[in-house]
């Protein structure tokens, strides 16, 4: 060692930094260890192994030859601070330097260098530590909020799919529910027109003819002309009935089928609105529809007509039915005012529109559609496709 | 006695130090204190009838102010690899971490650890797969260092995939 060495080694020393050599083989210890190092095994009656005594030490001396291996001339290296216990198990925050120096009159290059290496305890990472854990807190923090708020919005959009299954489920719920009533009030206006044409029809039918012959054998003028207006009266209540009859169910409908029933309503419709040119057509092809689709298709036909005759301000109407790709569709087309599609997005009772919506529930809950091509001035053509069966 | 050196790496405040001080010490606590530079521990196994010794480095955690020094990792015999599972975006890091360990120290073994289980209410990391990290770890566990909810046996996993490669800890019960 020389006098440069020594001298720095001595300084050093006194500040009760553990101090060491580099020699062949290994490091000798310079001076005394300080007494905190001894809790390390570092005293001067045992050969010094730095890197035995402290975990960190084989790899900061590792760390320090690569690095002098690249640096020319003196070269110091420091290590991070670093925390690790003696043997009593304290723990002790230490802190180490490496250092390259010139030999007397050499160069600090190669083996003409004098290595020492220097550990100290009790290094102050205070500031650093507090510097940077104000900092980590407040990212945390930050994180730990984003986290929650990332949290409450999964658990929100969870919240939302579900009250969307349920309000879907309660929606079918609705339609098959409102399909249902459809069907039962068919069924009842059916059976209230069978007994309106079977029963009553039929007494009606046998009083006209008991007064027909009542009035052919009377023999009093005045009695003749009772009984031609009590016939006159029985006829109009036939007629009525039949009427009645055809409105609340169309017995043909259960007996010939949809396009015959709407071809008989259209040819009444032309009758009682002889302003209206009423064409029905139909494309002669077999349909197959459940008899219970074809009660809802008529029951929807109906709706429609009704729509063009009180809303249209038409002097066309055209009722079509055919088959497309197995489906059966039916078209209601009319050449009146038309109207603005966009209330059929956004329906409001009384507002118009919700006629158009519950025909598109229904259709869409027996599995078919319903398309509306209009603009306001432009006529409306509504096509019903039924489900294929 | 063999001494095995484990490395504790993960993003900052995941409780790497607190994972280490419920093995080594059986303690914890709440307050959370920046790990400067490398905290080194040791803490003797038993490992099917072989004593090791653990020489634990505890190194500081990766955030945008400190980089972790792969040099560290040299010698070191595998890594525990810590997430904080309320916290998705110490998932990312860890991916990171292992992918800059591969790159310069070379492939080791290490067990990935979803720590911080008893804040299970704030869990807010669902990826099954753990962005491929559960396929290359020896384990994956969720631990708590608070109530000490797999901790022993997350060094010991660790440990048994070191000294024995072929034993199957990747048996996790994450």
């Amino acid at each position: 060692m020389n006098d440069d060495t020594s001298l720095i080694a001595g300084v050093l020393g006194a500040m009760g930094l553990l101090v060491a050599q580099r020699v062949v083989g290994g490091y000798r210890w310079i001076g005394t260890p300080p007494p905190w190092a001894e809790a390390f095994g570092c005293t001067v009656d045992q050969p010094c192994d730095l890197a035995g005594s402290f975990a960190f030490m084989g790899l900061f001396l590792h760390d320090a030859e690569v690095f002098w291996a690249q640096a020319e001339g003196e070269a110091t290296i420091s290590s991070a601070p670093w925390s690790e216990p003696d043997q009593d198990g304290v723990e002790h925050q230490l802190e180490a330097v490496a250092m390259r120096l010139p030999r007397a009159g050499g160069q600090a290059d190669g083996d003409g260098a004098e290595v020492i290496a220097v550990a100290g305890a009790g290094a102050d990472v205070a500031q650093t530590q507090s510097i940077l854990q104000a900092a980590r807190e407040r990212r945390l923090a930050v994180d730990r909020e984003l986290a929650v708020r990332r949290q409450v919005e999964q658990q929100l959009r969870l919240r939302v799919e579900q009250r969307t299954v349920e309000l879907a489920r309660t929606n079918e719920q609705l339609r098959a529910l409102a399909a249902q009533v459809g069907l039962a009030e068919q069924r009842e206006r059916h059976r209230l027109a069978l007994g309106l044409h079977d029963h009553v029809g039929q007494l009606l039918a046998a009083a006209k003819m008991q007064a027909g012959a009542e009035r052919a054998a009377a023999g009093d003028p005045a009695a003749r002309e009772r009984l031609t207006g009590l016939l006159d009266l029985m006829n109009q209540a036939i007629d009525a009935t039949r009427t009645l009859t055809f409105e609340l169910s169309p017995p043909m409908l259960y007996e010939l089928g949809l396009v015959a029933t709407l071809a008989s309503l259209m040819e009444q419709i032309a009758g009682q609105h002889p302003g209206m040119k009423c064409t029905f057509r139909d494309d002669q092809s077999p349909k197959s529809v459940a008899q219970d689709v074809e009660v809802v298709l008529f029951q929807i036909a109906r709706e429609l007509i009704n729509n063009v005759l009180k809303h249209a301000q038409a002097t066309r109407m055209v009722v079509e039915t055919q088959t497309q790709d197995g489906a059966l569709v039916m078209s209601v087309t009319d050449d009146g005012a038309g109207f603005d599609d966009g209330v059929l997005q956004e329906p409001v009772v009384g507002a118009g529109g919700f006629g158009l919506y519950s025909v598109r529930e229904r259709l869409d809950h027996l599995g078919g559609r319903l398309e509306v091509q209009t603009r306001p001035g432009a006529g409306t053509t509504v096509r019903v496709i039924a489900p294929a069966v | 006695m063999k001494q095995l050196k484990i490395c504790m790496l993960g993003a900052f405040a995941v409780g790497k130090t607190s994972l280490v001080a419920r093995f080594v010490k059986s303690v914890f606590s709440e307050k959370y204190h920046s790990t400067i530079g490398v905290k080194i521990d040791k803490k003797q196994l038993s490992l099917a009838g072989q004593d090791l010794t653990l020489v634990l480095w505890d190194l500081e955690g990766e955030d945008d102010l400190v980089r972790v020094q792969m040099t560290y990792l040299r010698g070191a015999a595998g890594y525990l690899l810590v997430v904080d599972g309320t916290r998705p975006e110490t998932l990312e890091t860890a991916v990171l971490l292992r992918r800059r360990i591969e790159t310069e120290a070379g492939v080791l073994p290490f067990v990935l650890l979803l720590n911080k289980y008893d804040l299970a209410e704030r869990w807010a990391i669902n990826d099954p797969g753990l962005l491929g990290l559960r396929d290359a770890a020896a384990a994956t566990l969720n631990t708590s260092a608070k109530d000490g909810l797999n901790v022993d046996e997350a060094f010991t996993a660790l440990a048994q995939a070191v000294v024995d490669p072929g034993s199957g800890a990747a048996e996790g019960s994450a």
